[in-house]
């Protein structure tokens, strides 16, 4: 899901200098490079694509109205996925609770199988994992799905839950024996 | 998870990627042959990995339009509010000493007023009701997170909600 060309630190600063500037294409590549991770965000809190999507748009419309005031003192990704985060948790307080997804898997992709039989078994377990995910409370599914699906550190997901990195990743094991739990 | 399994972690979780080099495989292997409990994890994580979202078709394009739309009104001039909204008549002489009366008795509230925090006279929930705000005033779990600065959107019910946790 992370864009190769941006996840270096110096390619990094270059495109966020020109955001800053107001370059366009600069700020299109910034949502092409973030905003899977953004949704995924929005997602895993709100429990409903549409609530999501709307989040992802939200969140960065807040954040390139910031861009000036960002400091780099964490990584931009870091600082969108905050943004997401809070953005969600107030759409959740502002809508109803989070919609239960626990019996209705939710928009998973499926991996083309070769086999019939090997797809549909394939395509059980990717249901079950995605139906265990959404059962575990908000910062486990948190602290799993962006380990898991992003690839950031404990420390990086800490600034996203505003914890401590002893917290995400206390968090992040409790999610998996969990899964493995649900999973069994 | 035993003690020693908080070593394989990450390797479980490269693994799962399929990522893991070829030097740390044979030793996760080593690991996996005899601890089931990790075993299961890895098996948890490769269900998962296997089961990503489904981004919404158009999402990326629609982003891009409405931060295209933001900068745009974001670069636009600012409207002279002083005129639009009181005209040219005597109210407008009136105009730019009630403001500042107005903004003296906000800060008042905010730094020195009831509910302020002693110390270094800002108050950190200001920085709360900010997504945006920098690192450093991020609020701690369980403090409010308004999600928008801009007081005129939120509904009454949160602004009592806000208004209660400045003061208390």
């Amino acid at each position: 899901m992370r864009d190769p060309a941006l996840a270096g630190g110096a390619v990094e600063a270059d495109e966020l200098a020109l955001a800053q500037e107001g370059d366009e294409s600069a700020l299109d590549r910034l949502v092409s490079a973030h905003y899977q991770a953004v949704y995924e965000v929005g997602y895993r809190i709100l429990g409903d694509p549409e609530a999501a999507a709307d989040a992802t748009q939200e969140t960065f419309v807040k954040a390139v109205r910031a861009l000036g005031t960002f400091r780099r003192e964490a990584s931009l990704r870091t600082w969108l996925l905050r943004i997401a985060a809070n953005t969600a948790r107030s759409a959740g307080r502002k809508t109803t609770s989070r919609r239960e997804v626990a019996l209705d898997a939710g928009p998973v992709q499926h991996m083309g199988g070769k086999d019939p039989a090997q797809e549909a078994l394939m395509r059980t377990e990717a249901d079950r994992a995605a139906q265990a995910l959404e059962q575990l409370p908000e910062k486990q599914r948190l602290a799993v799905s962006l380990r898991i699906y992003q690839d950031l550190s404990h420390r990086e997901i800490a600034e996203v839950l505003g914890s401590s990195e002893g917290a995400a990743r206390v968090n992040y094991h409790l999610g998996i024996k969990r899964l493995r739990e649900l999973l069994a | 998870m035993n003690r020693g399994c908080e070593f394989y972690a990450d390797a479980l979780v490269d693994r799962a990627a399929e990522r893991l080099e070829t030097g740390r495989s044979a030793w996760l292997d080593a690991h996996l042959s005899e601890c089931a409990e990790c075993a299961a994890s890895l098996r948890a994580l490769e269900a998962v990995r296997a089961s990503p979202l489904d981004v919404p078709a158009g999402l990326e394009a629609r982003v891009q339009a409405a931060v295209r739309g933001a900068r745009a009104s974001a670069t636009a001039p600012a409207p002279d509010l002083a005129v639009r909204t009181l005209g040219r008549g005597p109210w407008r002489a009136w105009a730019l000493p009630l403001a500042a009366a107005a903004a003296l008795v906000g800060i008042w509230l905010g730094v020195g007023g009831p509910g302020a925090v002693p110390g270094n006279g800002l108050d950190s929930n200001m920085f709360a009701m900010d997504d945006t705000a920098p690192y450093g005033t991020w609020p701690a779990d369980g403090l409010i997170v308004a999600g928008d600065p801009m007081l005129s959107e939120l509904s009454l019910e949160e602004l009592e909600y806000l208004l209660q946790e400045l003061e208390s």
